[in-house]
């Protein structure tokens, strides 16, 4: 392994070197992540609904998503005559490529940061915000009603709950003092340090709600509202172009839940195991949590998803960002 | 204490802001639990008191700004300077802004439920004016001018409901952000050639390095500022705006909002106290302006729209004073700016007093426009208007012994100081065109019968405020030695640094 | 070799142009818009570079992340087509050329003539030199705050111009709450105006409208529609 690394300083030099190693770790993250999800999801769903779920292929059905990924990339891709091709073929990539910036922010364990930058918090955000025009290419491009109408929901969804996301962020990070994801998760596990899910169980809360909605799951999954506008946004899409936008999906899905585990779980921090285990665990114990989530709740209506962001959420984490600030200068003040 | 008293005229603004808004918000607040009677008499309490609080508040501030006047220094780590040539003008903007607001009082044309945002408006607007009077920093600056420009850009569309008025708010709206983009780019050209922001380092700066991009970059950073005074390229809205907006509007942005812009220019050209072909700029701006206004303004039907191309040729006279950038010219300039505003208040005190007898159109609502012919016979139904509307006009074509003669006579001899004779004399030729125009809606109030025209009755307060401002015009012509020397004290100080 | 920074900055540069020529030229709105968005994207790409990571971070979360989407948004709730654009293109286009040429020239000379003496001071590496007489921070890296002032390191604007302090958080905080307080308090005030002029013209419930008028009729052909108005008695043209 290291031998391999040697070769490749000498070709490449270093910043060629990390650049390819750290494509290559987080094209395979995000190709096992999606793959796994898929399986998870279909076996959580088979649990909560008292049945099976996959079966067929491998032990418990594992092999299931491999197969239908290959079934996937078989198809053909199908570009519909009336749709803007420009817009249309750009679109998935614009969707898909701000999850590998986002993805190399993450701090999987003291030291392993791919990019680590003094505002990383704020970076994995703006970066979601450039991804949700790809969603709205893509649906704009389909020149189709059902497509429209789910960029549209998509969009208002997003603005909306963008709001609590950072907000409720914003309050973690007021506690740490920095906006640096490293310095955060250093926050949690110093000496002192305590979870921050202690000090902000409310922020915890609205950032899962929050988060469920950015990432356009169920119960907030109205963009793709299968009983009302087919697929969504993605309606027209076909083979290739669909499995980008999916993988898309499942990769903002760890995403949000990666930033959780950092602001509220204390990152890679917890006894025996090493750093990226336990980042990894806690990442997957919050997605499973969304995967209840989606098959407990039934779907939210338009109105009723708006009202709870700008009637309840916003203003909840507005009040939630205000007494932290409060109790930190008290505290502040009192030392 | 003293930091306070320093910014005593904008905390006053902001007091009164936010005396209007809470209005707004708390009487005026709706609720869908009361009836439809209930909710049109809170409406009606919350315009009642705004119009109470708005004029009483523009009063006190007015008296603030008097308090203030003396002051002198930088606030804001140097972004705001203090001095006696901002404190001037920001007495004479809480003036513009009293006379406004009691023009505005009882708006026809506002709904109702409206009212304390309109009034907000205004208040909002003259603090940005205010602000930018003494914004020392180009970020500063920008932030009120689109302040004082953005409340405007509201103000016009608020007297519709419907969309006949939309075209002219638009048209307002979209050419004032296109300038202020322009203007913005101008001055990161003058932050890239200074590195720094600050207007008099700026000024330094450029002085060392002169070059042609100075220029260009000063030129792009007026444009915003010229669009607010509608000088020729930039004028396209004015005679729109003015003719579609209420009336007290259209005298808060041809009266108030002229003030802001013509000190925001004194301001803003200091930035270019060293580029010397600013004289060519600034003087072809002039005789386009001049030459221009006059000319349509010969054609007008429409008392509101006259004013608008008159105002545009008045544009063109203030950029003579500018020309040299000398204290002569800048004292010239802000002199007949006072006088103008004067004279432009009377003219629309007349509007609206006229225009409340015309009859209801548009769908039984009233109508912002008034056209020449309903001033037929104003001697014989109201000497006292007549009288005011004859002392704005003459005052603006340049009669003695107004304001706008003895304007007029330092804003041309400021102007041969510096060597624009031939200017000079374009002006001669455009103010006597101007006077054509003029005379003819002097014709229509005093020569024209009253035959078939509607009533008039001016209330004492209007009587009062005809006449008052009609004196002050005169009085100021007649005596600019009580204003002229502290305008020039002013003028040095800020020229000087 | 060139620098790598370098050469990315150059293809920033290039992306932010080619943005930037895609609005003005393409055809349809949607379309401008999204070249706008790489545009506004590279030019986070050069903030990034600059080393100002906080602006960059803002840049993409403001402009490409919400304004842009409103922009879009809007125009496709508007249904704007690209036959609505092509009408005036070219005598705009033959009005602005000759504009756009000078002020490149301008641009150009300025530049060039600007070039050899570096406009902007780099930013200091060392210990920070206090005016005479003033207390001020003098190392920006260690921790303490030395002039008393309450504000440590970065946090204090005597460590603006050090080059570890430059576009972090800390500086530009402390910049927006010190010399440029004035303009970041009153744009409050101004997005205050802007909420509540947005509210007043389109919040108007349904029920609450004015009563339905047909808008005045135009003449057709009259000197109004020259000018481009429609309100009465424009009488521009017979000058």
């Amino acid at each position: 392994m290291t031998a391999l690394l040697d070769t490749l300083e000498g070709t490449l030099g270093g910043w060629g070197t990390t650049l390819l190693v750290g494509f290559v770790a987080l094209a395979g993250l995000i190709t096992v992540n999606a793959m796994f999800m898929v399986w998870f999801e279909r076996k959580v769903a088979g649990w909560v609904q008292g049945r099976l779920g996959p079966m067929e292929h491998g032990p418990q059905g594992t092999l299931q998503t491999l197969l239908d990924v290959v079934k996937l990339l078989g198809k053909e891709s199908i570009i519909p005559a009336q749709v803007d091709r420009k817009v249309f073929l750009l679109a998935p990539v614009v969707a898909f490529l701000p999850a590998l910036a986002m993805l190399s922010l993450l701090p999987y364990d003291n030291n392993l940061t791919m990019t680590d930058v003094e505002s990383g918090l704020l970076l994995v955000f703006a970066f979601g915000g450039v991804s949700l025009m790809g969603i709205f290419m893509g649906a704009w491009s389909s020149n189709n009603k059902f497509a429209l109408l789910g960029g549209m929901r998509a969009v208002s969804q997003n603005i909306a709950y963008e709001l609590p996301l950072l907000l409720s962020a914003m309050a973690v990070v007021l506690c740490a003092g920095s906006l640096n994801l490293g310095e955060i998760v250093a926050a949690q596990t110093g000496e002192n340090g305590l979870w921050f899910i202690v000090m902000q169980p409310v922020a915890l809360g609205i950032y899962l709600i929050a988060a469920t909605a950015e990432t356009n799951r169920a119960p907030f999954d109205i963009p793709e509202a299968e009983s009302e506008l087919v697929a969504g946004f993605h309606t027209e899409y076909t083979g290739m172009g669909f499995a980008v936008f999916f993988l898309a999906e499942y990769t903002y899905m760890f995403i949000v839940c990666g930033i959780g585990a950092t602001l509220f779980l204390g990152g890679g921090d917890g006894p025996l195991l090493p750093g990226p285990v336990w980042f990894i665990l806690k990442v997957y114990f919050l997605l499973f949590l969304m995967v209840m989530a989606r098959w407990t709740y039934p779907r939210l209506r338009f109105d009723q998803l708006m009202n709870l962001a700008w009637k309840f959420l916003i203003p909840l984490s507005l009040i939630n960002l205000l007494a932290t600030a409060a109790v930190l200068k008290f505290v502040e003040v009192g030392s | 204490m003293g930091l306070y008293l320093r910014f005593l005229p904008e905390l006053g603004m902001l007091g009164l802001a936010l005396a209007l808004f809470l209005v707004s918000v708390t009487i005026g607040g709706e609720s869908d639990a009361l009836d439809e009677r209930r909710r049109d008499e809170r409406r009606r309490t919350a315009a009642y008191v705004s119009d109470r609080i708005g004029l009483l508040g523009s009063v006190g501030v007015l008296v603030l700004a008097a308090l203030a006047i003396w002051q002198n220094g930088t606030l804001f780590f140097d972004a705001y300077r203090v001095g006696l040539f901002s404190q001037l003008v920001k007495i004479v903007l809480a003036a513009g802004l009293v006379g406004a607001m009691w023009l505005a009082r009882d708006a026809r044309n506002i709904p109702v439920r409206d009212r304390p945002e309109f009034l907000l408006f205004m208040t909002l607007s003259t603090l940005g004016m205010m602000m930018l009077v003494s914004a020392d920093e180009l970020i500063t600056f920008y932030v009120v001018l689109e302040l004082s420009a953005y409340c405007l850009y509201i103000m016009v569309p608020m007297a519709s409901g419907h969309g006949s008025h939309n075209e002219a708010s638009y048209k307002y709206f979209i050419y004032g952000a296109t300038t202020s983009a322009v203007s913005l780019y101008g001055m990161t050209i003058l932050y890239g050639l200074a590195g720094t922001t600050s207007i008099p380092a700026i000024a330094a700066a450029l002085g060392a390095a002169p070059s042609t991009l100075a220029l260009a970059a000063v030129v792009l950073a007026i444009t915003g500022v010229l669009f607010k005074l509608a000088v020729f390229p930039f004028h396209f809205w004015a005679p729109d705006v003015y003719q579609v907006s209420t009336h007290g509007a259209a005298a808060f942005i041809a009266a108030t909002s002229k003030v802001g812009a013509v000190a925001a220019l004194l301001r803003l050209l200091l930035v270019g106290a060293d580029v010397e072909q600013l004289y060519w700029v600034l003087g072809g701006l002039a005789v386009l302006s001049m030459t221009f206004g006059n000319l349509a303004a010969i054609a007008q039907k429409d008392l509101k729209r006259l004013l608008a191309y008159s105002g545009v040729a008045q544009g063109g006279y203030i950029l003579l004073g500018l020309m040299g950038q000398d204290s002569a010219g800048y004292t010239a300039a802000t002199y007949y700016t006072i006088g103008y505003l004067a004279m432009v208040l009377l003219c629309f005190l007349v509007i609206v007093e006229v225009g409340r007898t015309l009859p209801e159109s548009e769908g039984g609502r009233p109508s912002n426009v008034l056209p020449i012919s309903a001033l037929d016979g104003l001697h014989q139904r109201s000497p006292v208007l007549a009288l005011a509307l004859l002392v704005g006009l003459l005052g603006m074509a340049g009669v003695p012994p107004t304001a706008g003669f003895t304007g007029k006579w330092l804003l041309f001899k400021a102007a041969i100081e510096v060597e624009a004779f031939w200017l000079v004399l374009i002006a001669g030729i455009n103010n006597t065109i101007a006077i054509y125009y003029y005379l003819i809606v002097v014709k229509a109030a005093y020569v024209h019968g009253a035959e078939g025209q509607p009533r008039l009755e001016p209330g004492l307060m209007a009587k009062m405020a005809g006449v008052g401002v009609s004196l002050a015009v005169v009085f100021l012509g007649v005596f600019p030695q009580w204003v002229v020397p502290a305008l020039d004290r002013a003028m040095n100080a800020l020229l000087g640094g | 070799m060139m620098d790598f920074s370098v050469a990315l900055l150059y293809v920033f540069s290039g992306m932010a142009v080619a943005g930037g020529l895609g609005l003005v030229l393409c055809k349809h709105p949607i379309h401008g818009a999204i070249s706008l968005l790489f545009s506004m994207l590279s030019l986070a790409g050069i903030y990034a570079l600059l080393d100002a990571h906080l602006i960059a971070a803002l840049q993409v979360i403001i402009y490409a992340g919400a304004i842009m989407i409103l922009v879009v948004y809007i125009i496709m709730l508007l249904d704007l087509g690209s036959a609505d654009a092509q009408t005036v293109y070219r005598k705009a286009g033959l009005m602005g050329l000759p504009l756009l040429a000078l002020l490149l020239l301008l641009l150009g000379q300025g530049m060039i003539s600007v070039a050899g003496d570096a406009a902007a001071p780099p930013l200091a590496q060392g210990p920070v030199v206090c005016p005479p007489g003033v207390a001020c921070e003098t190392d920006c890296g260690d921790g303490v705050d030395q002039d008393g002032d309450n504000m440590t390191d970065c946090a204090d604007t005597d460590c603006a111009g050090v080059a570890i302090c430059f576009g972090t958080v800390e500086a530009v905080g402390a910049n927006l709450l010190g010399p440029f307080v004035l303009p970041f308090e009153i744009a409050s005030v101004l997005l205050l105006a802007g909420i509540v002029g947005a509210i007043l013209l389109t919040g108007r419930k349904p029920g609450e409208l004015e009563p339905s008028v047909p808008p005045p009729a135009i003449q057709p052909g009259s000197i109004a529609d020259a000018s481009g108005s429609s309100e009465a008695q424009d009488t521009e043209g017979a000058v």
